[in-house]
């Protein structure tokens, strides 16, 4: 009885939340896609340059991780593909907004940060030839943003809350920042490209910061709220993956 | 939006072009547009606007909106551009960069719109809109399963192209999911007002994890079962068709754009 009760209750939870997404969720479309074209192109580069050695190792130690067991290949190529469905999901029900979950916070937590790179990597290159999100040549920005910053600081953050016990609060945290920090660092990458005449880099980031704040700083929040209820429904129907992906991840 | 793309894809007029010319040409357009002045980059997108429309028969309806989404993106982030916020006593050092200023200043700050930020704006409005066309071309003539034979060829990593190979099986199956549960939902009353589709959807992303998870364990019991240690390869049977007027064309009209950047920019 109680865990229909309590399934019941996060399933409420999770329609309240996506409702809040939507609802807060405003205008400016691919607010955190850096749209192709976008960056000068020696800042393009830069930050495919950046991005690469992560992708490298990422790969690496995906590597190890699926030479002994090759059917993970297929359970994260699946994150993949959910991640990828869900930030389709978004686009009929808003006109126009795409500020979609990040979903990067909970890949970290589940498959470690380097497997995340690699998955968020492949997520980012096909909602660019899929949906026209996101470009080819702002790929490696949006990379470092939302594939290597994002889930560093998650896992980071997971980590260290964990060892207080409350793994929820850690999960919450963890996603919140996560998403948070993505959008910190895609306003500091505009910010550089374009310097502000007066004031310069952090006038620039500034404007970038605030015009992101108002629309993603809710978003965090609810993120976070709903990478909770996903991890609730994983701890009740998937505990067995959730086992050995958290070996794995130590291990990776 | 995914089906949509990956159905031109398929079923557009450049399809039985070798996908590596037409990865090559977009390469190459894409590159042009990041670095070429402002009057190549029109030109670039109008002339790919002839390729995708004219040769490849993408209808105009269905190109536009698409080609114009980035240009949602740019109108988001003009404000931060546009407009500069100076202390009044700095007011005058900056004078050179003030466009239109705002005759009252507010509690010692004065608002106005900058030239520079007018010419980040304007550059990166054509930028955006050349390389964007260059990006679409790619995606609208070329289907995925071929630009990932192309990368096998120019020594990807394997486990990459392997994920990629995955993750594009599966975004198909999560989407029938997506719209068998949908289809379910409206069917019993789903979706009706606003406070029941918020509803709805939360139980849709629930039972999508789950459902998620359950094809991934039945899949790898029946991998398991057949003994499954390395990866998949497909067999691709496609013959592809060059086309000579298509190739001159091509050549001949990226030849004559680097010329013009160059003598634009010398």
């Amino acid at each position: 009885m109680t865990t229909i009760k309590a399934k019941l209750a996060s399933l409420f939870g999770m329609a309240a939340l996506s409702g809040a997404i939507v609802l807060l969720s405003p205008a400016p479309a691919q607010a955190m896609h850096i749209a192709e074209g976008f960056l000068p192109v020696s800042w393009a580069l830069f930050w495919w340059l950046v991005s690469l050695p992560f992708l490298l190792m990422g790969l690496r130690s995906m590597a190890r991780i699926t030479s002994e067991h090759p059917e993970l290949k297929l359970l994260l190529a699946l994150a993949g593909a959910f991640t990828f469905v869900l930030s389709a999901l978004k686009l009929p029900s808003v006109t126009g907004s795409c500020s979609h979950p990040t979903g990067t916070g909970l890949g970290a937590i589940l498959f470690g940060p380097w497997v995340m790179t690699v998955l968020g990597s492949v997520v980012l290159l096909f909602q660019a030839l899929l949906l026209a999100h996101g470009g080819l040549t702002t790929l490696g920005a949006n990379i470092f943003s939302m594939a290597i910053v994002g889930p560093v600081v998650a896992w980071l953050v997971f980590r260290g809350l964990n060892q207080t016990g409350n793994t929820r609060l850690a999960v919450f945290a963890a996603a919140a920042l996560a998403d948070l920090a993505t959008y910190v660092v895609t306003a500091g990458q505009l910010a550089i490209a374009f310097p502000a005449a007066s004031g310069g880099f952090s006038a620039s980031f500034l404007k970038f910061g605030s015009i992101f704040a108002i629309t993603q700083l809710p978003l965090a929040i609810t993120e976070g709220l709903l990478t909770v209820l996903v991890w609730n429904w994983l701890q009740s129907y998937g505990q067995r993956e959730l086992t050995t992906l958290q070996q794995l991840a130590q291990r990776a | 939006m995914s089906h949509i793309l990956d159905a031109l894809a398929h079923g557009n007029r450049l399809r039985a072009l070798p996908p590596g010319q037409k990865l090559a040409f977009s390469g190459i357009l894409l590159a042009l547009a990041l670095v070429a002045p402002a009057p190549v980059q029109l030109l670039i997108t109008l002339w790919l606007g002839v390729w995708i429309v004219g040769h490849a028969a993408i209808p105009a309806r269905l190109y536009l909106p698409i080609l114009l989404l980035p240009l949602g993106f740019a109108a988001a982030s003009l404000p931060a551009l546009l407009i500069g916020l100076v202390g009044s006593e700095n007011f005058a050092s900056i004078q050179s960069d003030v466009w239109r200023g705002l005759g009252q200043p507010l509690a010692g700050w004065t608002l106005y719109v900058s030239k520079l930020g007018i010419n980040q704006a304007l550059s990166l409005l054509t930028r955006s809109l050349a390389a964007t066309s260059a990006m679409l071309f790619l995606l609208l003539t070329t289907p995925i399963h071929e630009l990932i034979q192309v990368l096998r060829k120019l020594c990807w990593p394997p486990l990459l192209l392997e994920l990629m190979v995955y993750v594009y099986g599966f975004i198909f199956t999560l989407m029938a999911i997506v719209e068998e549960i949908h289809v379910a939902q409206k069917s019993r009353s789903g979706y009706i007002s606003w406070r029941r589709s918020l509803h709805s959807f939360g139980m849709l992303i629930g039972q999508l994890l789950q459902r998620s998870l359950n094809s991934y364990r039945s899949l790898s019991m029946g991998l398991a079962a057949r003994g499954f240690r390395s990866e998949f390869r497909v067999l691709s049977v496609l013959r592809f068709r060059r086309s000579r007027r298509l190739e001159a064309e091509a050549v001949a009209g990226v030849l004559m754009l680097s010329g013009l950047t160059m003598a634009l920019q010398a």
